[in-house]
């Protein structure tokens, strides 16, 4: 590959080697010295055109440990579409003899756009509603730390799934490498066509629980809805929220995740997002390792190129 | 001048001489003899393989951004696209800047397109400004040479509105155009809701919010007894609906475009915003059906909608790129490839010829000595040229090689 721009077009031997790669990276993360030399001639633009905290603190971090001189552009979509281009943008900042590019950006498909228009590589950061590359990818990578492996495990996605990137990169990720896939939420926020790809729908979260071997509670974001799916978030907590009651009632450990920031006592009530089988905080610790292996791998293509 | 168009097949469904060859001497713009074989001293020699001549050809959507964005293509060019593919006459669109809804800017088309070989019938715009609130003054611009009235693509979501202009417009026998879309219903769709929309993350524009609008229209139709012509028709269950009015003698007609025809929703899996269009194309069986439609004669009109946009509209992440496409220039090879096996050629010539001019109200022309000559001259066999757009409009979609058609000249003076 010479982008990541989404899960779909990557093969589950691209995946494996990725998670290789990162499971070597975790190790170093891990050490008393965190940082290897790896990508010590390459530039990366963090260009991010949405509010983001965490997605960007972890890229910066991968960046870092793996030695890049990282430089960061943030800017809120509407400026940018009052005035320079996307192309323009991103080729000034290339410009500055730039060689990757991580971008989110809220349009879907833009950073394929941007891949057939400059000279770099492109690595998706989040796309809108289309894809999320990298939080699929330490998803379930997590699952695989957790229970050994991915193929054949019962995985459940809850809420929001009509507005989410993560969901469908999920789906892709969790499909390539074997597992089976539900998602859940109230019928407002499940597309219309969720089941051609290749899932199940459930819209009662208890059923999906009791099905599951794991259930990734996704953040309810209520700034991407553009108009009301449910009536207050109070409803949609007692509908689609897990609390420790509705957990013990299902009487088996299901694994619970959390692309974050959690709305604590919304999705997920606290005990749970702080019990034993809650593996959100590892969720995060391997995203840097992901985004090293992803970061690292992609280097190589320029490296072959010279 | 004298101009012989040699040994071409007549494609005219209403001709007594239809798929029959002959010779057509054209003297000053004027059809002088048609015989088998005419031996004659001209300036100017017709002639080719296969060559067909039908009535000039109307294209009954079209945009060419004049007034307003003439750098995206201007009447002047536009006319001059409009002749190199066939046509020679066109309907446009009031969605201009400022917008033709009064008869100042209906005059203005009509002067402009004087000598230029296309005859421009400007649509005026049913509401002020496109605004969707108050009728704009319709009779005064059909008096100056408006011959429909719609929205363009801002659809009438006022019943009132169209309630009264499906009235009004009854009195001096003019259609109103209008495109069937609840925008309401999922706002800001960038495409075809289905599969695809879903894996690609983007926003869907289901059949139904056609279908839902043509029901109502219909409805308002029945209770009017206006003039309606539904379009660009995406859908082809719009297509059923309409063909049960027209069985229940409701005055409706229906228009799909060419892109429609030959193009599904899976040219856009790689978020090509040549093929961002609205309606938008939907999916492959759904294209089927518009063919199976067409062949079953429940389309009646084929249009370019050729709506060109400059690359800094177009060239863009997909939520912010415009609708639209600059297809003129292909359209004969495309409505060929598409429907060029389902329907005989003088019925499918027939859709963009007779059918938008009687729609129209227009007076269509014959093929006939002593008639003022409104010609198209093509050959359905020969290999379409794709290296010499005359277009200014980024938006020409990438085409396979090879696709046949193409139109020879057009024999029209005005």
């Amino acid at each position: 590959m010479d982008h990541l721009l989404g899960i779909k077009g990557l093969t589950a031997e691209d995946i494996n080697l990725i998670f290789n790669t990162a499971d070597n990276f975790k190790e170093v993360i891990n050490r008393p010295i965190k940082k290897v030399p790896s990508l010590r001639d390459i530039t990366i633009a963090n260009i991010f055109f949405e509010n983001s905290t965490r997605t960007k603190l972890s890229f910066e971090l991968a960046e870092k440990r793996l030695s890049a001189d990282v430089v960061n552009f943030a800017s809120s979509s509407s400026s940018v579409k009052k005035g320079e281009t996307l192309i323009d943008t991103v080729n000034n900042i290339l410009a500055m003899k730039v060689d990757m590019v991580v971008m989110r950006h809220p349009n879907p498909g833009a950073p394929h756009f941007l891949s057939k228009n400059v000279q770099a590589k492109v690595v998706n950061a989040g796309d809108g509603t289309h894809e999320h590359p990298t939080q699929a990818l330490l998803d379930s990578f997590s699952i695989r730390e957790k229970l050994g492996t991915v193929k054949g495990k019962k995985v459940v996605i809850v809420g929001d799934i009509l507005h989410s990137r993560v969901a469908i990169s999920n789906i892709y990720c969790l499909k390539l490498l074997g597992a089976e896939v539900m998602v859940c939420g109230p019928r407002t926020l499940i597309p219309k066509y969720a089941e051609s790809l290749g899932i199940m729908v459930e819209y009662d979260l208890r059923k999906a629980l009791e099905w599951c071997d794991v259930a990734n509670m996704l953040r309810i974001q209520l700034e991407r809805q553009d108009m009301a799916y449910f009536p207050s978030l109070r409803e949609y907590t007692m509908q689609y929220g897990l609390d420790k009651a509705l957990f013990e009632s299902i009487g088996k450990a299901i694994t619970v995740m959390h692309p974050g920031p959690v709305n604590r006592g919304v999705e997920i009530s606290s005990d749970i997002a702080d019990s034993a089988n809650s593996i959100i905080l590892q969720q995060v610790e391997n995203g840097v390792a992901i985004r090293m292996a992803v970061l690292y791998l992609l280097a190589g293509k320029i490296k072959s190129l010279d | 001048m004298k101009t012989l168009i040699s040994q071409a097949k007549i494609i005219d469904k209403r001709h007594a001489q239809n798929g029959q060859m002959v010779d057509i001497l054209v003297h000053d713009g004027v059809i002088e003899k048609i015989a088998k074989n005419i031996d004659a001293e001209v300036d100017e020699k017709i002639r080719g393989d296969h060559l067909c001549v039908s009535i000039g050809w109307m294209d009954m959507r079209a945009n060419f951004q004049d007034p307003g964005h003439e750098y995206k293509e201007g009447l002047s060019n536009g006319l001059v696209v409009a002749a190199k593919s066939g046509f020679t006459a066109v309907a446009l669109s009031p969605d201009t800047k400022p917008v033709v809804d009064n008869k100042g800017a209906v005059e203005y088309l009509k002067n402009r397109a004087k000598g230029s070989g296309v005859d421009v019938f400007p649509i005026g715009a049913v509401s002020v400004d496109l605004k969707g609130k108050a009728m704009s003054e319709m009779y005064d611009m059909r008096q100056a040479g408006a011959v429909g009235f719609s929205d363009s693509k801002n659809p009438i979501n006022e019943s009132g509105l169209l309630h009264r202009a499906l009235l009004y417009t009854a009195n001096f026998n003019a259609p109103v155009l209008h495109f069937p879309y609840d925008d309401q219903l999922i706002p800001n769709g960038q495409m075809n809701e289905g599969p695809l929309s879903t894996s690609l993350g983007l926003k869907g524009i289901p059949t139904i919010s056609e279908e839902m609008m043509v029901r109502r229209d219909l409805t308002l139709l029945e209770y009017t007894n206006g003039k309606l012509h539904l379009g660009p028709i995406s859908s082809f269950k719009s297509l059923e609906l309409a063909q049960e009015a027209k069985s229940e003698n409701l005055k409706v007609t229906t228009e799909t475009t060419v892109a429609h025809l030959a193009f599904s929703e899976n040219e856009l899996a790689d978020f090509d915003t040549n093929f961002k269009l609205l309606p938008p194309l939907r999916s492959e069986k759904n294209r089927s059906k518009l063919i199976k439609a067409l062949a079953e004669g429940k389309i009646d009109v084929i249009s370019s909608d050729h709506n060109p946009e400059d690359e800094e509209h177009k060239k863009l992440e997909f939520d912010l790129a415009e609708f639209g496409m600059a297809g003129m220039e292909l359209f004969l090879p495309l409505v060929l490839k598409a429907a060029g096996g389902s329907i005989k050629l003088d019925e499918l010539i027939s859709k963009f010829s007779i059918a938008p001019r009687e729609i129209l109200g227009i007076a269509v022309p014959t093929i006939a000595e002593g008639e003022k000559a409104n010609l198209t001259v093509f050959q359905a066999n020969a290999e379409f040229d794709s290296t010499n757009f005359m277009s200014k409009g980024f938006n020409i979609p990438e085409i396979s090689k090879g696709l046949k058609g193409k139109v020879v000249k057009t024999i029209y003076s005005n």
